[in-house]
């Protein structure tokens, strides 16, 4: 009788384990928390971190350096998420030169995208607008500016 | 080998490859974390952060309580690691002048 139950046992004892070992495995003793990335900090202590890089930014005046710290936090948008922080702080009685710092940096994000990035002219309105003094002029496209120098990854 | 043996062989068996899944295949992914679990490299920075700012403001309490968030034994151990670390991976001489004068502002604090 015990021949005709087969080895099923042995499957029910597999599966019993590899069930115990992932439960402990992520449930009792997972791997511990260390050497983790700033995009993975709870939504306060991003706050601490893009408020950090706006203090920074403030005193070294390095937006290259700046940008760069605000993309290890993985915003899509990071000079919206500054400028949507700024509005949360004051909505929530915060500190008033905190949310100007944040403001700030957000809004030296925005005009060094919109230097990068200008809109879409149609030829008339271009060639109305554009002229070679212009192009000459516009030191956020001059490759010796040192506002667009690379940054030094850390 | 007695059934209830091979039973027990084969629940040892699933649960060393439990393990295994759960630990090293696909082991648990956080999400929420705090400033004290940074990798040293992110630390660092952070820790330079402040500095930046400490040199800039004079502030030293803000600076001490921005760098008891990374939850170290003091401020003064977390600048000591980060300034190791810095040297280790040539920080620039500007952002090490930075860590090694708020090192010395905690020092003399001490």
């Amino acid at each position: 009788m015990d021949q005709n139950r087969g080895n099923w046992y042995l499957l029910t004892g597999l599966i019993l384990g590899l069930l115990m070992g992932i439960v402990y495995s992520w449930v009792i003793s997972p791997i511990s928390q260390v050497d983790t990335h700033p995009s993975l900090l709870r939504t306060d202590y991003k706050d601490i971190y893009r408020l950090l890089i706006s203090r920074a930014y403030q005193a070294n005046n390095n937006l290259p350096r700046a940008e760069a710290r605000l993309n290890l936090i993985g915003d899509d948008e990071p000079a919206l998420a500054l400028a949507a922080q700024a509005q949360r702080f004051l909505a929530e009685g915060g500190d008033h030169e905190m949310a100007v710092i944040l403001a700030n940096l957000s809004a030296a994000l925005q005009s060094h995208e919109a230097a990068e990035n200008p809109p879409v002219q149609s030829t008339e309105t271009a060639a109305a607008t554009d002229s070679p003094e212009k192009t000459e002029e516009n030191g956020e496209n001059n490759p010796d500016n040192p506002a667009t120098s690379p940054v030094r990854f850390i | 080998m007695s059934r209830w043996t091979l039973f027990f062989v084969v629940l040892l068996l699933g649960l060393g490859l439990g393990l295994l899944y759960g630990w090293v295949i696909n082991p648990v992914s956080y999400q929420d974390t705090t400033l004290d679990t940074l990798r040293i490299d992110y630390k660092t920075d952070y820790t330079l952060m402040v500095a930046e700012v400490y040199h800039q403001s004079n502030d030293l309490d803000w600076a001490m309580n921005r760098l008891t968030l990374l939850k170290n034994e003091s401020p003064l151990h977390t600048i000591e690691e980060s300034l190791k670390f810095a040297s280790q991976a040539e920080y620039t001489l500007p952002d090490m002048f930075l860590l090694r004068d708020l090192h010395n502002a905690l020092k003399e604090n001490n």
